[in-house]
């Protein structure tokens, strides 16, 4: 072992460039990881914190559906909620903003906290603030609450016993502590003067401190148990309140074998039922810790993809070098086995050789890896707001694929090297290889590259493991099919590219023909080597290209939509809106419009939610005929089923609808169908409505969510379209609250519009109306046009799609060191060639332009397998996300978005003439006689 | 030879050896019988394709025969597997490549001692042969700093290393010029007649030939004749001998 150690050692030592190369490649490969790995494992660790910080101990919280400061749970929700056997605990709490400072600090309010601004802190008898994004951010919150355990874990002290009402004590947040300067056996003092009481800290209480934007803004807005900042028992509540205490929200501890989702599912309808309509505040602490699970989420997906990029990095990099090893060393090893070694022997040569190899990168990897993280983490909190650190577990993460990298590349070569003959020792120097390319496995190839469509479109795997095995089983035989395709794409391209790049090069084309097929090898190793951070690229641009598609609201979209808040306008003023300067009259419509829920899970949300998988619905009620049946309908949709006519003419007669196409696809339901919609403001009934069209709406998600009609939870089924009475009788929408308009010429009067429309609603209210979003629930008018929407939406897509894209770039850039080290190793061996070519009076330049011209040719492959690679897996996972994503099920029509794939086609040709430059000038720069002198096949 | 004897260094009976080229059928050996005494400096003759490479590769394992038997110091290869043949050609047999074959990232030393690695004395083994063979200088150069006849003399000492039973060697002077090549032939006769080294050679020159105590002709895969050369090392007189050789059988086959 020691020998072959050595030998191995030596060998590597020969090459001393190709190894620093490939070091360099699995090292950036594994730094990749270290990076991504080390921000998920703090992300991880501030993530535990974060879990908590809304609802601590409790599984979820009740709070009223409405944001306004007046709203409570009623306490029969929680007589109802003790009484469910699945409910271990319900505890009520009252949140009530306070003024308080520590008993030795000065009158003067305390500065506020991190993340909070400093309101105007309501003292006791003071108008309560409550929550939401409208209320002024407290100095300090006070919570009342007489659970007999704390929401979070005691850091020092003990917590309050509810039956010690009268004992002016108090539990305060680690967060607010700090803030206010006391610690455990400190005095605070609440409200002022008369009023004032001093309360003493019993505990503090690990309520996490939320660092970073998101969070804090998170925490503001929930009504939730992390929201605290002095924790009292409620009867002391109202003493400093000077108020009756009314549950702000109920903290719920589910009995451990209790199913969340179907508990929520089966009490959603029921909290909506109570005088104060209430709802889980977990869908809402779940969107905001989601946000930053989101954040998890993508970290970890971030810190899977990078394992796995850096895993085939280090296999293509570490492949081709001791590939090319063994092919240049073929004759050493068929000596060692003729005078020394056996197979068993040689074999562990190789081995060991690719085991240094990775051993190297691996180790400088993880040395630049921390470093990074070190100074990232140093110079910018954005970079890392979580913290970063690579502990062991990263560590072992970035050593997982570059050693099963290592290893997996080894194989090929040492099952060439072991079965070198020793007779091969006493052969003479072998000539140049032929490069005959061979049809059969072109055509294995092709077959292999359709197995991922027929798995995705012929076989869909459903979900589990069957989607898992399916992007398994087609991922490796595209990519096998493709390594077999590869030997003919390049005879391709030497037949049909290399006489025009010839011309191109000023090149003579019988110099250029031929070369790159007659090195086949080491062309296909750097064709594939580049393929795969382009082929990602490439696949990341189709699939979220296509993806989009899905999202950007279409054609279908009037121009513009005016919303009337908080109440609407009655629909003959509504109406009125068609008489405005810059409005089309024929295609301005009235609208309400209402969220209600399914009766029936119809989209089997319970099971798994998804962008089209949800228990509710937005309906939007307007006149049919002006809608879409007319000679110039407001809406031109691109029908599915069903037809114009028809379906105006169901609609005219009453609770028919017209549903998005992926809405039937979910729920099974064909035309004529129907489905029932529970009113969320009369639960106890609920109304039916029959399908009479279907429609592709591509964007709908984003029109609904930017323009309000959302009303009631932040995710719907499907927008759905029925007549404007039945709506509005159905739903007790006395007002319209929208109006959609098209412009009567672009680009359109948006902002006459909107100040029509405030003098409007002006005029209707009798009161000052704003323009936008007004705070407190206030009369306003806002205008949001499609062209906006799209245009968020695309320059949203377009930074995820960088972001996501950002890795196989990265991998790019990396793998061209494989490149480089290749197609020096190409050059070696024809240096020989080379030599004669000077010899017989071709100048260096042409030598020069005669090796780069071969890059770029190699690059022209890699573009084409690139761009098929790229086409089929972006197309297969546009349905496969159905499966996988949240944001699958819209089955939009396959989009390349030639720009993009062409500047990184254009990015790879430039990238593969770059690598071909050290070697072309090592080659230009050599006397003759020393590309001579080694003979034509040195041993 | 009695039954206490030590088993010859080598006994090749009726050796053949086919190829195929396409469809058609090469026979390289066709039945060939060689021996070669303790100590005895065996060449073997032959045109380009008469068999001699083959017949040297049979020898020294790197090819198995169709039928026939080759022996070395009484072993028969046919009967080692692939490992057995491997470790038996690292004890027993050492080769001499007419390309030097030498590990360009070794230096002469430790491309001396390849077959010994496994030796506690291997070290001491190497040094002693590269100071027989005058190459004590320059045990720590590469090959690529080493002269053709210094290359080749390493190679030799490489063969040595394990103290095999047969040394065999493939146009050992083919890369060198014929000063050069003549003092590898020497160092081969000297190890021979000071060693009692049994060694076969591979060659078609004549000035190689003139040193061997026996030469075989081959031709068509088939042991034409032997004969002794002059002791006057006449390459003239070799070359006479070959083409007789060749003559007579070419007249018995008619």
């Amino acid at each position: 072992m020691k020998a072959a150690l050595a030998l191995a050692a030596a060998f590597l030592r020969q090459y001393p460039v190709r190894v620093v190369l490939t070091s360099i490649a699995t090292a950036a490969a594994t730094c990749v990881v270290i990076w991504c790995a080390g921000g998920y494992e703090a992300l991880l660790r501030s993530f535990d914190e974060y879990a908590n910080k809304a609802l601590g101990r409790y599984t979820l919280s009740v709070a009223p559906i409405s944001a306004s400061p007046e709203a409570f749970v009623p306490p029969e929700v929680v007589e109802e909620l003790r009484a469910d056997s699945a409910v271990a605990a319900a505890e009520p709490m009252w949140a009530q903003p306070i003024s308080a400072r520590a008993e030795t600090a000065s009158a003067a309010p305390p500065a506020p906290a991190p993340g909070r601004r400093a309101g105007n802190a309501g003292g006791p008898g003071g108008p309560p603030r409550g929550f939401g994004p409208q209320s002024s951010r407290p100095a300090t919150m006070l919570l009342g609450t007489d659970a007999p355990d704390p929401p979070f874990a005691i850091l020092r002290g003990r917590w309050l016993d509810p039956r010690q009402g009268a004992a002016l004590e108090a539990a305060a947040a680690a967060g607010a502590a700090r803030q206010l300067g006391v610690d455990l056996g400190d005095t605070v003092v609440t409200g002022e003067g008369e009023t004032a009481l001093r309360l003493t800290i019993a505990g503090i209480v690990d309520a996490p401190v939320i660092a970073g934007p998101a969070g804090g803004t998170a925490v503001a807005h929930l009504p939730s148990p992390g929201a605290g900042g002095l924790y009292v028992p409620v009867a002391l509540a109202e003493r400093i309140v000077g108020r009756t205490a009314r549950a702000s929200f109920v903290g719920v501890v589910l009995e451990p074998d209790a199913d969340i989702t179907a508990f929520r599912f089966g009490w959603a309808p029921r909290l909506s039922r109570f005088a104060v309509p209430a709802q889980f505040q977990e869908a809402h602490d779940i969107e905001e810790a989601l946000d930053e699970s989101a954040a998890a989420e993508n970290a970890r997906l971030w810190a899977v993809a990078a394992t796995g990029i850096a895993l085939l990095v280090a296999f293509l990099v570490i492949f081709c070098t001791m590939s090319m090893g063994v092919s240049e060393r073929a004759r050493q090893y068929a000596m060692l086995r003729a005078v020394a070694l056996t197979r068993l022997q040689i074999g562990s040569i190789v081995a060991l050789e690719g085991l240094l190899l990775a051993t190297i990168g691996f180790l400088l990897g993880t040395a630049s890896g921390q470093v990074l993280l070190w100074i990232a983490a140093s110079a910018s909190h954005g970079i890392f707001r979580h913290g970063a650190a690579a502990g062991a577990g990263t560590i072992a993460l970035a050593a997982l694929p570059v050693y099963a990298g290592a290893a997996l590349a080894s194989l090929v070569p040492i099952f060439r090297a072991v079965r070198l003959r020793p007779v091969d020792a006493m052969a003479p120097p072998p000539g140049p290889p032929l490069g005959k390319i061979s049809l059969a496995p072109a055509a294995a190839g092709l077959l292999l590259c359709a197995v991922n469509p027929l798995l995705t479109f012929l076989f869909p795997p459903g979900f589990g493991v069957r989607v898992v095995a399916s992007l398994v089983v087609g991922w490796a035989a595209l990519a096998a099919g493709l390594v077999l395709i590869t030997p003919a794409a390049v005879a391709a391209v030497d037949r049909f590219a290399s006489p025009a790049l010839a011309r191109m090069f000023g090149l003579r084309p019988q110099l250029l023909a031929g070369q790159i097929t007659g090195n086949l090898w080491r062309t296909a190793g750097a064709a594939l080597t580049l393929t795969v951070g382009l082929g990602l690229f490439i696949a990341v641009q189709v699939w979220g290209f296509t993806m989009l598609d899905s999202f950007v609201p279409g054609p279908w979209a009037p121009d513009a939509l005016l919303s009337f808040g908080p109440d609407g306008i009655p629909p003959r003023k509504a109406a009125a809106v068609a008489a405005f300067p810059g409005v089309d009259p024929e295609r301005c419509l009235p609208l309400v419009v209402e969220q209600p829920r399914l009766r029936d899970d119809l989209t089997h949300s319970a099971k798994r939610a998804s962008i089209t998988r949800q228990d509710n619905v937005v309906i939007v009620g307007l006149d049919p005929e002006q809608a879409f049946a007319g000679a110039r309908p407001l809406l031109q949709f691109d029908w599915v089923e069903g037809s114009p006519r028809q379906a105006a003419d169901l609609l005219e007669k009453g609770r028919a609808c017209i549903v998005p196409d992926h809405f039937l696809r979910e729920t099974g339901l064909a035309l004529g169908d129907s489905f029932q919609l529970i009113p969320p403001e009369n639960p106890a009934r609920s109304v039916t409505y029959v399908v009479a069209g279907s429609v592709r709406l591509p964007g709908w998600h984003w029109l609904t969510k930017q323009t309000g009609f959302r009303t009631r939870t932040h995710r719907a089924a499907a927008l759905v379209f029925a007549d404007y009475a039945s709506v509005a009788r159905d739903f007790g929408l006395e007002n319209a609250s929208h109006v959609w308009l098209s412009y009567a010429s672009a680009p359109g009067e948006a902002d006459r519009i909107v100040h029509e429309a405030r003098a409007l609603l002006q005029d209707h209210l009798q009161r000052e109306v704003s323009i936008g979003a007004a705070p407190g629930g206030a009369p306003h008018v806002r205008l949001i046009s499609r062209a906006d929407i799209q245009g968020m939406v695309r320059a949203a897509a377009r930074r995820a799609l960088w972001m996501i894209s950002v890795l196989p770039l990265i991998a790019l850039a990396i793998v061209c060191l494989g490149a480089i080290n290749v197609i020096l190793a190409s050059m070696r061996a024809r240096r020989w060639s080379m030599g004669v070519l000077r010899a017989l009076g071709f100048t260096r330049g042409t030598l020069l332009r005669l090796v780069i011209a071969e890059g770029v040719l190699i690059g022209i492959v890699a573009c084409a397998l690139s761009l098929g690679f790229g086409v089929i897996a972006g197309w297969c996972g546009r349905d496969i996300a159905q499966y996988t994503s949240f944001f699958g099920g819209m089955h939009p029509a396959l989009v390349i978005p030639w720009i993009p794939v062409g500047l990184g086609m254009l990015a790879v040709l430039l990238l593969a003439a770059l690598c071909a430059v050290p070697p072309a000038v090592s080659l230009a720069r050599a006397e003759p006689t020393a590309l001579l002198q080694p003979g034509r096949g040195s041993f | 030879m009695s039954a206490t004897d030590p088993p010859a260094p080598l006994e090749v009976t009726a050796a053949v050896k086919t190829f195929k080229q396409g469809s058609k059928v090469i026979r390289a050996l066709a039945g060939v019988n060689l021996a070669a005494a303790p100590g005895e400096f065996v060449v073997i003759m032959g045109a380009s394709g008469s068999g001699k490479s083959t017949l040297l590769h049979a020898i020294a394992g790197l090819t198995r025969l169709d039928s026939g038997a080759i022996r070395v110091e009484g072993q028969d290869l046919a009967a080692l597997s692939d490992a057995g043949l491997t470790r038996f050609r690292r004890r027993k047999i050492g080769l001499v490549f007419q390309a030097f074959n030498l590990i360009p990232v070794l230096s002469a030393e430790d491309n001396v001692r390849l077959p010994v690695l496994d030796r506690t004395d291997g070290r001491a083994r190497a040094a002693a042969l590269l100071d027989r063979l005058g190459l004590t200088a320059r045990r720590a150069h590469k090959p690529d700093a080493l002269s053709g006849g210094e290359q080749q003399r390493t190679a030799i000492a490489r063969a040595l290393a394990a103290d095999p039973a047969i040394v065999l060697a493939d146009e050992p002077t083919g890369s060198l010029d014929s000063i050069a090549g003549q003092e590898i032939c020497r160092l081969l006769r000297d190890l021979c007649s000071e060693q009692r080294r049994t060694i076969v050679v591979v060659t078609h020159e004549p000035a190689v030939a003139v040193w061997a105590d026996r030469i075989v002709v081959l031709r068509d895969g088939a042991d034409l004749r032997e004969f002794r050369p002059s002791g006057d090392r006449d390459p003239q007189a070799v070359a006479r001998g070959y083409q007789d050789a060749l003559k007579t059988g070419a007249e018995a086959s008619r």
